[in-house]
């Protein structure tokens, strides 16, 4: 019986529920392991002190939560961040472009139809939103937002049976359904502009899609179903800077920078999941650790 | 001396939260409802972002309502633009954000209520798996089915992609429509073999008023134009007793809605502009859906919905009803995914147009599963966003939570100083709690009870 953890922390809980898509294996999972800490789906309320594989969800963004993962690190054997919240800061990290302080006043007070009453002091806020490697050793990592329910039981039976989780080696066009035709437009188009070809790559069309700097394994659902990817699980095993290589891959392909490419306009694309973790942060001040 | 008692943290709920008690002298003093949830910013990092990615990326503020989030989002941004999308795409989204209700209830249900329901000792699933194996089949069977429209329409599970302003990006084929619909025979048999099992269990049971309380508060929802039950579109009516006190559209949110902070918490106080911050407070979700409607337009759901009125009459303030109501829904999404599924045109292939940007404010609404929720951006002329406001139904919910657990705990004061029964009462009062299925993370996220009875502080916690 391996005891497991699972919590959640500053995200939305969604990679959990990607979990609870296991559904049938889930119970399984939890009946031949004992799951010691799960707050969201049992009632046990301390963090045990002997833990064998913790599973965190959510990035860092209060002062609570840090110390709540340095005893989780202590206590347990093996952790793993699930989900690019965890992995790499994850959306909310898009936040960090201002300091924490003024974040909370901006939209506590100053927003439009928000009466300023006082500031919430519940906890003490970090300056920015972290991935959790930031402040303790992280063993292994299961990005994606949220992961492919796949890759959570794969991760999990691998370990739980002695071996080593491997990441993909891929990036998201590998399993693209779409087919390149070898001639990019030089127009960064919005997705509402045109109705995109169906059978067409994306990118091709214009259509800023993340798929070449993405890792792989996820099957390409979103190109699939008409959406460009939008870098969900973060950067290849070969790149570490999800947004650089994505820009290397758009001036290669199309030779040129696009015309309407506009940094402060798609730095929500490159790096919507990424951020915090990305070299970019770390060249503004400050870095994403204080 | 005072005694403080805390829940801490709250569990079989969405997020991270706690519940402040302080009890001096038998007398309540103090309570508080901290939602802890790291706040994360999403209006601010929603600014100067493309609009049309505002769908994906708001999302990802809840990993349970991402369906409403990302529609309602879609909505506010096609309201700024002044876009009509093809009418397949509105049925494709209407039937997308009924399947998101029957993932959320069967989760719910079986994962976080049933435990307290049917009063077992492990209070879990596993603990439910064990004492009643077909109703937890069921609902496992249920969340699949939603989960597999959910990722039909909306391109995967969680975190859904395909609305874009002017419709959906991917439409239904004849055969994914076919498989869907024949499914849908077996989900409607087991939402009622799980609505079966919650009504007898509330048929069964000895009513008792003080389990959950009663509270007055303004109802607010969604209706359509017949005063239908409705979830994707429509009015927002506010009903208090049996008077409907207001009705309007989304765009009047900005005349008839208020936010305000508080300091114990990171999620925000709403309430209705001319009523004021105390009694404008409302509740919304399951129960505030059944207050706010004139009728339920589907047959099975209906019948539960009768079964409903014997047991509690509505218009109903008994919090106790919560998990009742959200079993009918739970029975109303299966009808109205299966109603949608049924209507040919679902399967038209041209499923959106192409739009264009322009400067202006979109203001929309859409029904989550516990609760309204809204969304309005402030969109330039090039199409980016310079302002953006989200309110989720704890927000909604967030004070009514506070004033239940408060009579609550006023009632039951003798209880929670009592060492005896001090771990039951705590609880009853996280049942109370879950009853709303708030969703912290949305409002911000779990909670804890931290209780003080005369300057004791109690924090030990039973751990089944």
């Amino acid at each position: 019986m391996v005891k497991i953890l699972l919590l959640g922390l500053s995200g939305d809980s969604g990679c959990q529920i990607a979990a609870v898509g296991l559904h049938e294996k889930l119970l399984k999972l939890l009946s031949d392991n004992e799951l010691v800490y799960a707050p969201t789906i049992m009632d046990a309320k301390e963090i045990p002190s002997q833990i064998d594989v913790a599973i965190l969800e959510g990035g860092l963004r209060t002062q609570h939560e840090v110390e709540t993962v340095k005893k989780i690190r202590k206590n347990s054997e093996i952790v793993i961040t699930l989900g690019s919240c965890a992995c790499f800061g994850g959306v909310p990290g898009l936040a960090n472009l201002r300091e924490g302080d003024t974040l909370l006043e901006r939209v506590y007070l100053e927003q439009q139809g928000t009466i300023p009453g006082p500031l919430p002091i519940v906890d003490k806020l970090l300056p920015k939103q972290v991935p959790i490697s930031s402040y303790i050793k992280v063993d292994y990592i299961i990005p994606g937002c949220p992961p492919e329910v796949n890759d959570i039981a794969g991760t999990l039976t691998t370990l739980l049976s002695g071996g080593i989780p491997e990441l993909s080696q891929t990036d998201v066009c590998e399993k693209c359904p779409r087919d390149r035709v070898g001639s990019y437009s030089k127009k960064l188009k919005r997705i509402y502009d045109e109705v995109a070809d169906p059978k067409r790559c994306l990118l091709e069309q214009g259509f800023l899609c993340m798929g070449p700097a993405t890792m792989g394994g996820c099957g390409a659902p979103c190109p699939a179903a008409g959406m460009p990817c939008d870098g969900c699980r973060g950067p290849t095993i070969k790149n570490s800077d999800q947004g650089l290589t994505m820009l290397d891959a758009l001036t290669s392909l199309t030779g040129e920078i696009n015309e309407n490419f506009n940094l402060p306009q798609h730095i929500g694309i490159l790096y919507r999941y990424t951020y915090p973790a990305s070299n970019l942060a770390k060249l503004f001040k400050g870095g994403n650790r204080k | 001396m005072t005694e403080s008692i805390q829940i801490n943290p709250l569990t079989r709920l969405e997020g991270t939260g706690k519940v402040k008690i302080e009890i001096k002298d038998n007398t309540v003093k103090d309570l508080q409802l901290n939602i802890a949830v790291g706040p994360r910013f999403f209006e601010y990092l929603l600014i100067n972002k493309q609009a049309e990615d505002a769908p994906r990326i708001s999302e990802r503020i809840c990993g349970i309502c991402y369906v409403n989030h990302h529609l309602v989002a879609v909505k506010a941004v096609e309201d700024a633009w002044g876009v009509q999308v093809p009418e397949v795409a509105t049925l494709l989204r209407r039937t997308l954000n009924a399947a998101s209700f029957i993932t959320s209830h069967s989760l719910h249900l079986a994962f976080l209520a049933l435990p307290d329901l049917i009063n077992i000792k492990n209070r879990n699933i596993i603990g439910v798996a064990g004492a009643e194996p077909a109703v937890a089949q069921a609902a496992l069977q249920l969340h699949e089915y939603g989960n597999r429209v959910v990722a039909e329409l909306g391109g995967r599970i969680v975190h859904v992609v395909t609305a874009v302003p002017g419709g959906q990006t991917k439409g239904l084929t004849g055969e994914a429509r076919y498989k869907l619909l024949r499914e849908g025979r077996t989900a409607i048999i087991n939402a009622r073999k799980m609505a079966d099992a919650v009504f007898a269990i509330y048929e069964k049971r000895e009513a008792d008023p003080n389990e959950y309380m009663s509270i007055k508060a303004p109802y607010m929802g969604l209706v359509d134009k017949e005063g239908n039950y409705e979830l994707y579109d429509g009015d927002i009516r506010v009903k208090q007793g049996n008077k409907i006190i207001n009705q309007f559209s989304a765009q009047d949110y900005p005349k008839k809605l208020e936010e305000t902070t508080t300091s114990h918490s990171f999620t925000k106080i709403m309430y209705l502009k001319d009523m004021g911050p105390i009694s404008g407070q409302t509740r919304v979700g399951p129960l505030a859906r059944m207050n706010v409607i004139d009728r339920l337009q589907w047959t099975t759901s209906a019948e539960y919905l009768k079964r409903y009125d014997r047991l509690f009459s509505r218009p109903c303030d008994d919090t106790a009803a919560y998990n009742l109501a959200r079993t009918i829904e739970l029975v109303a999404a299966v009808e109205e995914v299966l109603e949608g599924l049924g209507d040919d045109s679902i399967t038209q292939e041209r499923t959106r147009e192409p739009v264009k940007a322009r400067a202006g404010t979109g203001y929309a609404f859409v029904e989550a599963p516990r609760g309204l929720l809204h969304h309005s951006y402030e969109i330039d002329e090039k199409g980016i966003i310079k302002a953006a406001n989200i309110v989720a139904p704890t927000t909604f919910n967030h004070k009514s939570i506070e004033n239940n657990l408060r009579v609550w705990a006023d009632t039951h004061v003798a209880q929670l100083s009592s060492q005896s029964n001090r771990d039951d009462a705590l609880w009853n009062m996280e049942k109370i709690v879950r009853a709303y299925d708030p969703c912290l993370s949305c409002s911000v996220h779990m909670v804890e009870i931290d209780l003080t009875v005369d300057g004791e502080n109690y924090k030990k916690r039973r751990n089944p």
